[in-house]
């Protein structure tokens, strides 16, 4: 009888243990994983732009490094830095929101910046121009 | 001949005015479900906004993942069984203000309008409607709107014994602040 309610306790302790993990798991980010791809901000652009079903299957969730020319990098209203790149001309770009703490890239626009992101997928949009979207991302280095 | 010329640069001046559209690629959208047990937040900070003053007309695109929540644990489930959203992965609302005339983006002003259109999510289209308040100034539109839906509605099925941890009804908050779209 004791050990069943032991092995019950101990169970339960598991279970609680599994739980707690769980809830406080952190965010998956880019910083800790290696790209599944790396490419130009352009080349991912236009592979979304061609064929925006395959492409968001083939890398959707996935962590994406990309190069580019910066066009800006601020904070957003929820304090989250957003780095846009350049991808193809102004109008189409690459949009990474920088993980949780990251700070503002230095650089000044036109700058070349590589960056990594887990990509969310595409935004198609003949008038303001299409954006590939990517988040929990950080800056991976910055050539000149 | 004069006449004419004036006449004609007044309607081409006319027509310039009423072709400019405001827009953002930035604006947030926060969802708040305030249940009895839990407070669930969640803001997306990347939907592309479309407004024509002269039209009248509202465009909202946003993609489900790109709401980032407090909690990791949160933000899966919010992703995997509610929104399904490698299934449906885009959100978007489609509408115009009621009154068009109510906003007038050539006068710096508050101004209130009602803006009416449909709301597509998970796959359903429903029609949404409410009050926003648009902000003009300094080459700006700044907006900002509330209102409430049924997750139910747009057939997110929130099980029995989670009905304590998330609400039915999601309250929906959308601020931008637009800038003129040169073309």
């Amino acid at each position: 009888m004791k050990k069943i309610l032991l092995l019950l306790l101990f169970v339960a302790a598991i279970a609680a243990g599994i739980g707690y993990y769980l809830w406080n798991k952190p965010h998956r980010t880019a910083a800790d994983e290696k790209p599944f791809v790396t490419l130009t901000s352009s080349a991912l652009l236009t592979e979304f732009a061609t064929n925006e079903s395959a492409t968001t299957e083939k890398y959707r969730d996935k962590v994406i490094q990309i190069s580019g020319a910066l066009i800006k990098a601020a904070a957003d209203s929820s304090g989250n830095v957003q780095v846009v790149l350049e991808a193809g001309d102004e109008m189409n770009t690459v949009s990474v929101t920088l993980m949780n703490g990251a700070t503002v890239p230095t650089e000044t626009p036109g700058t070349m910046i590589e960056v990594k992101g887990i990509c969310n997928g595409f935004l198609p949009d003949d008038l303001l121009g299409s954006e590939v979207l990517l988040n929990q991302g950080v800056v991976v280095n910055q050539t000149k | 001949m004069k006449k004419i010329l004036f006449f004609g640069i007044l309607v081409a001046t006319t027509i310039n005015i009423q072709a400019q559209k405001f827009f953002t690629k930035d604006g947030t959208i926060r969802f708040f479900s305030n249940a009895k047990l839990e407070k669930i937040e969640a803001t997306n900070n990347k939907a592309s906004i479309v407004y024509d003053p002269a039209s009248g007309a509202l465009e909202i695109a946003t993609l489900v993942k790109g709401f980032i929540f407090e909690n990791a644990f949160m933000g899966e489930h919010f992703n995997e069984t509610y929104m399904e959203s490698d299934k449906f992965p885009k959100a978007n609302f489609k509408g115009k203000l009621e009154n068009p005339s109510a906003v007038n983006v050539a006068v710096a002003g508050t101004y209130k309008a009602k803006v009416v259109g449909d709301l597509t999510m998970h796959g359903v289209t429903k029609p949404v409607s409410t009050d926003a308040t648009f902000v003009v100034g300094g080459g700006k539109i700044d907006t900002d709107a509330k209102f409430s839906i049924k997750a139910s509605d747009f057939d997110v099925k929130i099980p029995g014994d989670k009905s304590d941890n998330i609400s039915n009804v999601i309250e929906i908050t959308t601020k931008s602040s637009l800038t003129e779209l040169k073309k």
